[in-house]
């Protein structure tokens, strides 16, 4: 349980971090070409994963971990 | 029911692929090719699509079959993986090759940065469903992202040839931070929860005692609480390559522990060419309820490889091949958009279980 309490912790911090950092970087539009290519997506093998997740789910204990989609690079 | 759910399925993929012909956006087909040295073999066609549709919406719809062959049992040499999920395979028939289908559809409708989504899965003795809401928001003039979801599942168990049904609910819920960090680097990263109850053993698969007179059937908890935290990082180099990065840690109340790190490596050949290495490196610890050899009857046991401890690790390569310069012009200029791709992986692991996956695709932008 002391690892459940610690992930929901880290959760915590990690909406404040978003909340009180989000304006320290700032890359302008014309900068985010490379961040916009197809490899530097997290979401562009998500089909991909659904069948991987999908395998690995009954040989291993553990799930999740994936994410949401977002964007972050103003490309979605 | 199963041939059902698959004929509906096929009739609205039809419906729904002949006016995305003139559409300008994304089908893809996938063909999954997945064996063990247990003797499972697992062969997945999927198909999936993306439109458009009035008012902003957005409509997506994934299908995939399975068709599980699982050897029979008095064959095994090691514990065999459970086909598709954990209803595996009936001890009924135990020289004989056991075949079953089971059937995925995952519909997804969105608009802006809200989505709604539906998952259904059905085979022989196992009816999965889960309802997902998801949304994300934009600050720092789209430089960060902060994304939530949470989802519902409700699965229905009916074990072959035994007279009882079961039932399991989940609940899940994500939260997840993308922040670009500089022109080349992006970062990403998040937790997740899930709270399961119900049936969540495998009622076919029984449980090894020092007494051989004693042949239980495993028995797990009905509860069990889930979390990860996970960071990924991706970055881009000068010389056409860019190393994806991530790492999750996992924790549940059962006391499994672990970690996962995975990489992806990609290399432009060509303009038209892309390969992607890849190596993933995975390490648990065993549940607190797991013994190699039960001595007496326990209030929970468990003859599941999935709570022992172990490690694994999975090496792949993918070769990605876009149509464009082939198709610029003619007949076949409206798949110039298009992809080709194929991939080989191969995952063992501590536990004596080694696997080789295959990966067709072919996907179509209009």
């Amino acid at each position: 349980m002391r690892e459940i309490f610690l992930l929901s912790f880290t959760g915590i911090l990690l909406i404040i971090f978003g909340i009180t950092f989000n304006g320290c970087v700032a890359i302008k539009p014309y900068e985010r070409e490379l961040l916009a290519d197809r490899v530097m997506d997290f979401d562009s093998i998500d089909e991909e994963r659904v069948m991987e997740r999908h395998f690995l789910e009954t040989r291993e204990g553990s799930v999740g971990g994936h994410g949401g989609s977002g964007g972050g690079c103003a490309c979605n | 029911m199963n041939r059902k759910v698959i004929q509906i399925t096929a009739a609205a993929l039809l419906f729904s692929l002949s006016p995305l012909i003139l559409a300008d956006e994304k089908v893809s087909m996938r063909a999954n090719y997945f064996s063990d040295n247990t003797g499972t073999v697992v062969k997945s066609p999927a198909a999936e699509f993306v439109k458009d549709l009035f008012g902003g919406f957005e409509f997506g719809l994934r299908y995939s079959l399975d068709r599980v062959l699982i050897p029979p049992i008095n064959s095994i040499q090691v514990r065999p993986t459970d086909g598709t999920t954990g209803a595996s395979r009936p001890a009924g028939n135990a020289d004989k090759t056991y075949a079953k289908n089971r059937s995925e559809i995952i519909a997804t409708l969105s608009k802006d940065s809200y989505s709604a989504s539906y998952y259904y899965s059905n085979e022989l003795d196992y009816v999965g469903r889960m309802a997902t809401i998801a949304t994300n928001a934009d600050f720092n003039r789209k430089n960060t992202n902060i994304a939530g979801s949470y989802s519902f599942g409700w699965d229905n168990i009916k074990p072959t040839g035994i007279d009882t049904a079961l039932t399991k609910i989940a609940h899940n819920i994500n939260a997840t931070l993308t922040q670009a960090i500089g022109p080349k680097t992006i970062g990403r990263f998040g937790v997740d929860f899930a709270y399961l109850s119900g049936f969540q053993s495998n009622p076919y698969r029984i449980v090894r005692m020092q007494n051989v007179n004693i042949i239980p059937i495993e028995n797990h908890p009905l509860q069990r609480l889930r979390g990860a935290f996970f960071a990924k990082l991706n970055h881009y180099f000068e010389s056409k390559t860019a190393l994806n990065f991530e790492y999750r840690f996992y924790a549940d109340d059962w006391a499994i522990l672990s970690n996962t790190m995975n990489m992806y490596y990609y290399q432009y050949m060509k303009e038209n060419v892309l390969i992607r290495y890849r190596y993933r490196y995975y390490t648990q610890s065993a549940s607190n309820f797991y013994q190699d050899i039960y001595t007496g009857q326990q209030a929970f046991m468990t003859g599941d490889y999935k709570m022992e401890a172990f490690s694994a690790h999975l090496f792949g390569l993918k070769v990605e091949y876009k149509l464009k310069k082939l198709l610029d012009d003619g007949f076949f200029s409206f798949l110039a958009g298009s992809t080709i791709d194929a991939k080989y992986e191969r995952y063992f692991s501590s536990n004596d279980f080694t696997a080789d996956i295959f990966q067709f695709g072919l996907v179509l932008n209009y």
